[in-house]
């Protein structure tokens, strides 16, 4: 008598371990679906091969884990299976899962197959959501989607690379466009889907004069495109995300502020703050400096941190001994607005007069001394040192 | 000197013997006033015209913002110091001097004098053809100009940047947009003295067809009889009467001097036209940046 697997396996169960019917199950499926040499003998094709293997460790170690085949794969009890053998769609358990889906994006993406759940989650390797939420699993789930979406792959250094799954974004399976209103993205959203992970944030963000602006431009215009909204990705980016603290955060935070803020834009960089942070200063105060970051209020409200009332405690952040005097300084000065600083109007103009005058004088003085020794010398009068108008022996 | 061509330096063109125009003190004053002014100009600028393509490199240069900001607040104290110098040393010629009434009013001296007035319209005249050149003695206008606007330049420039030095104590009484306004003065009146002396100072100077290219009398400290003929006519009675005054009452540098070596020729020609350099370039850069 030889001892057969089945037998083997039976006698493996009694010594040692009593399987379950469901993993007795898988390891009778491994001896073909396990073997990938005898299924490409079988098959005659090694694609066709790889198509069909399952290995039994594999599915173990899936979410799956201990399921039989058969829960998916019906009409395949018997060897040869049956013709009418069929897979059972993930929707019969997953069934809310497959009704966010058919909302989304990827189940009528155009020209092209939808993008199905195994497209995502693998076929018998499917992963646990433990899993793909732990830090080296984060890589691993995002690989699909950036299979796809190369162009949208994210920065070697960014502060969410490899930290953060697309979908904790995008959504899982009802993923969408962030111009569509429906979107985790969308401006309005953001302040729940970045919030979940950044949450005192969000609760300033909340009191933030910006986010007023967000909330009444929306419901004046539901359809305001999406990139013109003030929200989370307007100042920091989805996938160019700049890491903050840094100078490269600081110009791009600037660069961002004053492409709404335009005028303020202009006369802070006249001044020695925006100069010196447009060369990459590390201590010269950029906008958020003064005016907060999130919880922004207008300078005429009391809760500002750009309110008359609070500047000694805000320039005193960085200028320690900041008076109520020393406040008065104009951070965003306009030389021709007499009406904003007159003192400052005054000695532009002083100051543009001299030069000026100076200039023109003086100019004048030179290009016609130019001119007359050019002209004398056309009639042979020389000037200067060397002319011979000397009388080098006088001494 | 036998040179076969027109030598480069214009002080050295035409007849000998030489003589001493300026003193060691003199040329080491102007040359602490050349290395300052050109560092607080070179660090200055790309943050006066941050927004021109200038600015980053000539910052990465310096080693960032903030060790610009400290060269520069260095390079000032600098001036300080050797104006301070300098300030002494005019107080000590003046008591050393043995005619007071010739130190301030003869035709050696800097102070100005409603000559300067006459010369100025009489200049003017000339380039009409309606008079004759104007008689300089040994510092016409156009000297008197030249360090009159720097001492004009160094409170003005020197006083709003002391003030912007120390924010938080001069802000403790006073209102704080005369930051905002020595912004301003500091701004201006250092692009008016780039604009002057990299213009104005140069083209008299050296650039002047009569002149060109150099004129190293500041750096040699000597110029030929014949050039002081031509440029400081009106000190010519002082010079050729020199042997006949009693010691005590001849300036120092009123002597004749050894003509310079080739050495420091070399030395004069390389510097001046290096800075020369510098100063058109720095002029190209304030164009430059006008355009953004």
């Amino acid at each position: 008598m030889t001892l057969g697997p089945a037998r083997l396996y039976l006698a493996l169960a009694l010594l040692a371990w009593a399987p379950s019917p469901a993993a007795a199950q898988r390891l009778q499926c491994d001896r073909c679906h396990g073997e990938l040499e005898l299924l490409r003998q079988q098959v005659r094709s090694l694609p066709e091969a790889e198509r069909l293997l399952a290995p039994a460790d594999v599915l173990h170690a899936s979410a799956h884990g201990d399921m039989p085949c058969t829960e998916c794969h019906t009409g395949v009890n018997r060897y040869p299976h049956a013709p009418t053998a069929v897979t059972r769609a993930c929707a019969s358990c997953h069934a809310p899962a497959d009704t966010a889906w058919q909302r989304g994006a990827h189940a009528t993406v155009q020209d092209r197959d939808p993008v199905a759940c195994v497209s995502c989650h693998g076929v018998h390797d499917v992963a646990t959501v433990e899993t793909w939420r732990s830090e080296a699993g984060i890589p691993i789930a995002n690989r699909p989607c950036v299979g796809c979406h190369e162009a949208h792959s994210m920065p070697r250094d960014g502060p969410h690379t490899g930290t953060v799954l697309c979908a904790s974004c995008h959504g899982a399976h009802d993923v969408r466009p962030p111009v569509d209103a429906a979107s985790l993205l969308h401006p309005l959203r953001q302040i729940e889907t970045c919030g979940g992970c950044h949450e005192t944030i969000a609760a300033l963000w909340q009191e933030d004069v910006h986010f007023d602006t967000l909330r009444a431009r929306t419901s004046a215009d539901p359809h305001a495109a999406a990139e013109t909204l003030p929200g989370c990705t307007a100042c920091h980016d989805g996938h160019g995300m700049v890491r903050t603290g840094g100078t490269a955060f600081t110009a791009q935070s600037v660069e961002r502020c004053t492409a709404c803020h335009e005028r303020k834009g202009k006369s802070f960089f006249g001044s020695y703050h925006g100069k010196a942070t447009a060369l990459g200063s590390k201590v010269a105060a950029s906008c958020a400096d003064c005016h907060g970051a999130h919880g922004i209020r207008p300078s005429t409200e009391t809760a500002s941190r750009t309110h008359p009332d609070n500047l000694v405690a805000t320039c005193g952040e960085c200028h320690t001994h900041a008076r109520a005097a020393f406040v008065r300084y104009d951070t965003h000065p306009e030389p021709l607005n007499r009406a904003r600083n007159p003192w400052i109007f005054y000695a532009f103009v002083f100051m543009n007069s001299v030069l000026v005058m100076t200039l023109i004088v003086f100019g004048l003085h030179t290009l016609l001394w130019w001119i007359r020794i050019v002209l004398d010398r056309r009639r042979g009068i020389a000037h200067g040192p060397g002319a011979g108008h000397g009388k080098g022996d006088v001494a | 000197m036998e040179y076969s061509t027109v030598p480069i330096d214009s002080a050295q063109r035409g007849r000998g013997p030489y003589v001493w125009r300026f003193n060691r003190f003199h040329r080491w004053t102007h040359f602490f006033a050349m290395l300052s002014f050109y560092t607080l100009i070179l660090t200055g600028i790309p943050l006066r015209f941050a927004c021109a393509p200038f600015a980053a490199p000539l910052i990465r240069f310096w080693g960032g913002v903030e060790q610009a900001g400290l060269i520069h607040r260095w390079m000032a104290g600098f001036m300080v110091a050797y104006t301070l110098v300098h300030v002494v040393y005019i107080a000590v010629r003046f008591f050393r001097s043995p005619d007071k009434k010739r130190w301030l009013w003869g035709s050696n001296t800097m102070v100005p004098h409603p000559d300067d007035a006459r010369d100025f319209v009489q200049q003017f005249k000339w380039y009409f053809g309606k008079g004759p050149k104007p008689q300089f003695g040994r510092y016409g206008y156009l000297e008197k100009m030249d360090y009159f606007g720097e001492v004009w330049g160094f409170i003005v420039i020197g006083g709003s940047g002391f003030l912007l030095w120390f924010p938080e104590f001069f802000g403790a009484w006073l209102p704080g947009w005369i930051f905002n306004v020595a912004t301003v003065f500091h701004a201006y009146e250092a692009m008016l003295a780039a604009a002057f002396l990299f213009t104005i100072h140069f083209f008299n100077v050296h650039l002047r067809p009569d002149k060109f290219p150099l004129d190293a009398v500041m750096f040699t400290g000597r110029a030929t009889l014949e050039y002081m003929h031509e440029e400081h006519p009106a000190m010519m009675g002082d010079l050729a009467g020199v042997a006949q005054q009693p010691v005590s009452h001849r300036a120092v540098h009123d002597l004749p001097a050894p003509p310079p070596s080739r050495r420091s020729t070399m030395f004069a020609t390389v510097f001046g036209f290096f800075a020369w350099g510098v100063g058109l370039a720095t002029i190209g850069m304030i164009l430059w940046a006008a355009l953004c």
